[in-house]
């Protein structure tokens, strides 16, 4: 369903045709919460990009555009693009325990982990400004704007926004059991696409509408 | 846009119905968000800091951040070093108060509650931001107080909704016209489900590390239980 598609459906479900008390502002907001909203739980959106390493400089803060562009959500797996090999997942407890001096040695990554919820690490640092490492992360999509704007997962999901912004629209008119019907329905959607983006070698494409 | 104070209590008092502050004053939801925000980052300590407690020769205890809820780990020279008890030093040295050189370990007992002290006591003093012979300190933090329309969140703008969600717990929560408490419930559990979606995600490169060989697999959890006796092979048990 285009953008455009799912604006005219809620206005159909809220047997509001033309603009009436719903302008189209409030429902576009609300279809692109919703849509950052399934996006959040289910991390369906998996990007890759490089980042430049800098000489001994062990952090780097995800959430700076210098580094990524992309508005990042949780890290995947790394590649070191000069040496051909994988970087190792760690935590800094299991660096503490192999040499608790692992923060002064340089050499190609060979290790990442993560601190705090944005701060990528890895050991052992560059000994220069050079090369890069390609991330593999989750992160949140760009808010649909066009009216051909589609959104980025399968259409099987996208009544999920719809369900999500009758329930945002009916909570600001404080039709609070009608808001939480659809609230119960969209939560159906937002578990189906979860299962599918995490299991997607073993479950069928098309889940549909399972409720809650 | 970047989230701001004011975009948050807009979108709050919009899905209150309420964007002529009739029911909720701007104050009163101002304070929901800072609650909220303080909370978000207490229970997930998410925000996580570097910071230097430069060290000055002779003096053994030092001011955490103002900022500061919870240490996470603390080196010098480059190396972590440990936390030990009060006890523990006084068993290790009775003048560990006055005892100099090369810090070795530190404690954030009985010598006040934002307080770190050093031991042995720093005997040079180091050059400060740099971490040859000099201590770091690495932290979960409160986020910076927003009190201007314009002032900002320390977190992604994502995670600025579980903020939202809070304050539209609370202000349905309260008692007075507009309450409603099975709506505020509903809130509440979203502003949870926010929570523990953070958490799991800061766990998950965790859950997936891999230990190579020949390296030693830090046990994280408590040790284990004890075993009943073998009597050749065969588990005996006693009443």
């Amino acid at each position: 369903m285009t953008f455009t598609q799912i604006q005219t459906e809620i206005r159909t479900r809220l047997d509001e045709a033309s603009v009436i008390f719903w302008a189209d502002a409030d429902i576009r907001e609300a279809i692109n919460d919703g849509y950052q909203e399934m996006s959040d739980a289910s991390e369906w959106y998996e990007r890759n990009a490089n980042i430049n390493l800098t000489i001994n400089t062990v952090y780097y803060d995800l959430t700076s555009s210098s580094i990524l562009t992309d508005e990042f959500l949780a890290m995947k797996q790394a590649f070191n693009n000069q040496e051909n090999w994988w970087l190792d997942p760690r935590t800094v407890w299991d660096l503490d325990a192999s040499y608790r001096g692992w923060e002064s040695v340089t050499g190609p990554p060979k290790r990442f982990f993560m601190r705090g919820l944005w701060f990528l690490g890895l050991d052992p640092k560059p000994p220069a400004t050079s090369g890069t490492v390609r991330l593999y992360y989750s992160a949140m999509p760009a808010a649909l704007s066009a009216g051909g704007d589609v959104p980025g997962f399968p259409q099987e999901f996208h009544f999920g926004l719809v369900e999500y912004a009758l329930y945002d629209l009916l909570g600001q008119e404080a039709e609070t059991q009608k808001a939480l019907q659809h609230w119960k329905q969209y939560k159906g959607y937002e578990a189906a696409l979860v299962d599918f983006v995490n299991h997607r070698i073993s479950t069928p494409r098309l889940s549909g509408y399972k409720g809650a | 846009m970047p989230e701001s104070l004011s975009t948050v209590r807009v979108d709050v008092l919009l899905r209150l119905g309420d964007s002529t502050n009739d029911i909720w004053t701007n104050a009163e939801i101002d304070r929901y968000i800072q609650e909220g925000y303080d909370e978000l980052l207490i229970r997930t300590k998410m925000l996580w800091k570097r910071a230097y407690s430069n060290d000055v020769a002779s003096t053994a205890t030092y001011s955490l951040p103002t900022d500061f809820i919870g240490l996470d780990r603390v080196l010098w020279n480059w190396r972590r070093i440990e936390p030990v008890t009060q006890q523990e030093l006084i068993d290790f040295d009775a003048l560990y108060r006055t005892t100099e050189g090369p810090v070795q370990a530190y404690s954030v007992e009985s010598d006040g509650l934002l307080t770190l002290r050093k031991y042995p006591v720093p005997s040079t003093t180091a050059t400060a931001g740099a971490d040859a012979n000099n201590t770091r300190i690495e932290y979960f933090a409160r986020g910076t107080a927003v009190s201007a329309d314009a002032d900002g969140f320390s977190i992604p703008d994502r995670y600025v909704k579980y903020i939202r969600h809070f304050a539209m717990f609370r202000a349905l929560e309260r008692n007075g016209t507009g309450q409603d408490l099975v709506f505020a419930a509903h809130w509440k559990a979203r502003f949870d489900e926010g929570i523990m979606r953070i958490i799991n995600r800061m766990q998950k490169v965790e859950r997936t590390r891999r230990v190579g060989y020949g390296e030693r697999r830090v046990h994280l959890g408590p040790p284990p239980r004890p075993k009943l006796p073998r009597a050749y092979g065969r588990e005996v048990r006693y009443p």
